[in-house]
């Protein structure tokens, strides 16, 4: 499967039209007035996204792209736009715009700059057995079959047989096929305090939450909305 | 592990008949295809189209199938004799209901927002189809093994909701955006204990991918993790809106709900995608919690998965005949203030157990049949007490007669209103 994906131009083309897309919806969710359409072209765009992470093999970020922004976000944004009549047709113009592109613009920069700078050589160094070997966590254990039928033990430091194609490709991909543990280890050990916090963070707006809903309700008028 | 368990085969089998020139195919020792190398693109296109064939007309084919059981066996339960006219037993009923549904008049309301309103049902069905491409339905046999694919599952699934925001919204009617209300605010609610009820599964498994859960179920997870089973189970019920959480299309009070609008193949289509979403759900039960294909020797793989996803379904069908319908409240109190807590007590008992298992474990990967064993036996003991005493919790108190602060969410008629009626008369 690896294989044939290496192969081709599959990948780049699926690339490029998925980036068309993501674009071209999120273009949509700014210039449309209807703001139902709106959420469902955010939705589409945050799909949009979450392709080009599977397309980088980051499955685990691409799936929870999914069923964070799209389960959850998206739907959180339509269920309140059915609360609300008459949203449909035509939407005020945004105070806050020249605020909201300047912000925008500098977040994009910020980004441009880091991808920039960022060395993106990860796959040319991982020629060297020793280095799939010290990248390839779990995969050490595992043999793998050479091209011409002999077996090339990689944990065992057999670096007199250099694997074969296949079992680079299988060593390559490996590394980043597996994100899930390393993701999992990373939020558990190095960024446990980041991690803490953003959990903190979120169990405070969510008792803020419920503690502004308990207010409203102690007002009688607000008891026969039920 | 052994490598059936891992081995995508009916994939490398198609993709290896028509190029076998590849690396990959050569080591496995498969002859030359008859695609030129250097047009392995082509044959990965032929392969992915073959076998997305396959499955969705499977999964088509098992929707009308499921039709048909489902409406025979409520019949049965009802004392009735269901449909019984078109084929033998009526197996032909859902084919002519399928074929009338196609040749109906497609109206689209003059209010309703077309392009929404047809864009719905085909987002609706997209990631129904989708599940199924992750479920191995045999040894080898699945579209694709990614890795993540428990959290697919439950990623992919969610995205249903918004379909049945788009069609509520975009028939313009009242009625269908009650019901779309009611359908986001359950898929909603019940999403999170649904996740959380599989996080057992993974501190078990170690893994996210439907082969590795499966691989590891030497003991059926239903038994190792009954109070996992019990959560996903009715929160995938609700997933479904399947009775008795199926009050987005309660025919009292909201006809069809979001269906209402619609005609023709889109109802057809919208129909569909409910009825496949059952189909998914029970194969996903049937994977995680049922050990999957596996079974004894003589039987094949696919025969132990259809075997058990029929159960699966015919339980789903059961419970459809036996319960009444919940209230919108109480199905949200059910999610929030019974499954969560049920998830969370089986959260800390399977990582404690997991935690202790794991020290006297060499490699503190997979667990032996023993093991299992044991945690079986702790998550039962915890079982029944957990459920016992949720349910207490849950169970409706009497009104709180001098209506001092307990006041129900609903409005309820008090001796003032009714002295006020009085007096009005």
């Amino acid at each position: 499967m690896n294989d044939a994906f290496t192969a081709s131009g599959i990948v780049s083309a699926a690339f490029w039209l998925t980036s068309l897309l993501t674009i071209a919806a999120a273009i949509m969710v700014v210039t449309l007035h209807d703001i139902f359409k709106a959420a469902v072209f955010l939705a589409l765009s945050f799909v949009g996204v979450a392709v080009i992470f599977f397309l980088l093999n980051a499955e685990f970020v691409g799936v929870v792209q999914i069923l964070v922004y799209v389960g959850a976000v998206s739907i959180l944004i339509a269920f309140s736009i059915m609360m609300i009549s008459d949203v449909s047709h035509g939407s005020q113009p945004n105070r806050g715009r020249y605020v909201a592109v300047t912000v925008s613009a500098l977040v994009l920069a910020a980004i441009a700059v880091v991808a920039y700078n960022t060395n993106w050589t990860l796959n040319s160094s991982l020629e060297d057995p020793n280095a799939i070997a010290g990248l390839t966590g779990q995969f050490l254990e595992e043999e793998y079959a050479s091209g011409d039928g002999r077996i090339v033990d990689l944990y065992a430091g057999d670096t007199t047989t250099a694997p074969s194609e296949w079992a680079l490709q299988r060593a390559q991909t490996g590394v980043l096929a597996d994100s899930t543990p390393t993701i999992g280890g990373l939020l558990v050990r190095e960024f446990v305090l980041p991690f803490e916090t953003i959990g903190l963070v979120i169990v405070a707006s969510l008792i803020g939450g419920l503690a502004l809903m308990r207010g409203r309700r102690n007002e009688p008028e607000a008891r026969g909305g039920g | 592990m052994t490598d059936g368990f891992l081995d995508n085969s009916l994939f490398r089998n198609i993709y290896c008949y028509i190029a076998g020139g590849s690396d990959g195919c050569a080591v496995r020792g498969y002859d030359a295809g008859f695609l030129p190398s250097g047009l392995e693109w082509l044959a990965f296109a032929i392969t992915a189209f073959v076998l997305a064939n396959i499955f969705i007309n499977g999964a088509l084919g098992g929707v009308l199938a499921l039709i048909w059981g489902e409406r025979r066996i409520l019949a049965r339960f009802q004392n009735r004799v269901g449909p019984n006219r078109w084929g033998p037993m009526g197996s032909l009923t859902s084919v002519a209901d399928a074929i009338k549904t196609m040749f109906k008049e497609d109206i689209v309301p003059d209010q309703a927002d077309r392009f929404l309103f047809n864009l719905a049902p085909v987002i609706m069905v997209v990631p129904v189809l989708l599940v199924f491409a992750v479920i191995p339905v045999g040894i080898g046999t699945v579209v694709a093994d990614i890795n993540v694919g428990l959290l697919f599952v439950i990623a992919v699934t969610s995205a249903s909701g918004l379909a049945i925001a788009m069609a509520a919204w975009s028939s313009s009617n009242r009625i269908a955006i009650f019901s779309g209300l009611r359908a986001v605010a359950l898929l909603v609610s019940y999403e999170i204990p649904m996740a959380l009820s599989l996080v057992g599964v993974l501190m078990i498994t170690g893994t996210l991918s439907m082969s590795g859960t499966i691989a590891a179920q030497d003991i059926p997870f239903i038994i190792v993790q009954p109070l996992g089973f019990l959560v996903f189970f009715l929160a995938s019920l609700a997933e479904m809106s399947r009775t008795p959480f199926d009050l987005t299309e309660a025919e009292s009070e909201l006809a069809a709900g979001h269906l209402n609008d619609y005609s023709s193949m889109k109802f057809g289509v919208l129909f569909l995608a409910e009825w496949a979403a059952t189909i998914a759900g029970a194969a996903i039960i049937t994977t995680v919690f049922l050990s999957g294909w596996r079974g004894f020797e003589p039987i094949p793989s696919h025969l132990w998965f259809a075997g058990k996803v029929v159960a699966v379904l015919f339980v789903i069908i059961w419970i459809r005949a036996t319960w009444p319908r919940l209230r919108i409240d109480q199905v949200l109190n059910l999610a929030w203030k019974g499954l969560f807590e049920l998830t969370m007590i089986n959260l800390i008992v399977t990582a404690i157990l997991t935690a202790a298992m794991s020290d006297l474990e060499a490699d503190g990967s997979m667990f032996s049949r023993g093991e299992l064993l044991i945690m079986a036996a702790v998550n039962w003991i915890v079982f029944f007490p957990s459920v016992y005493l949720i349910g207490k919790l849950l169970a409706a108190k009497p009104y709180n007669k001098d209506g001092s602060e307990d006041l129900p969410d609903y409005p309820v008629a008090t001796e003032q209103d009714a002295a006020l009626e009085g007096a009005a008369d």
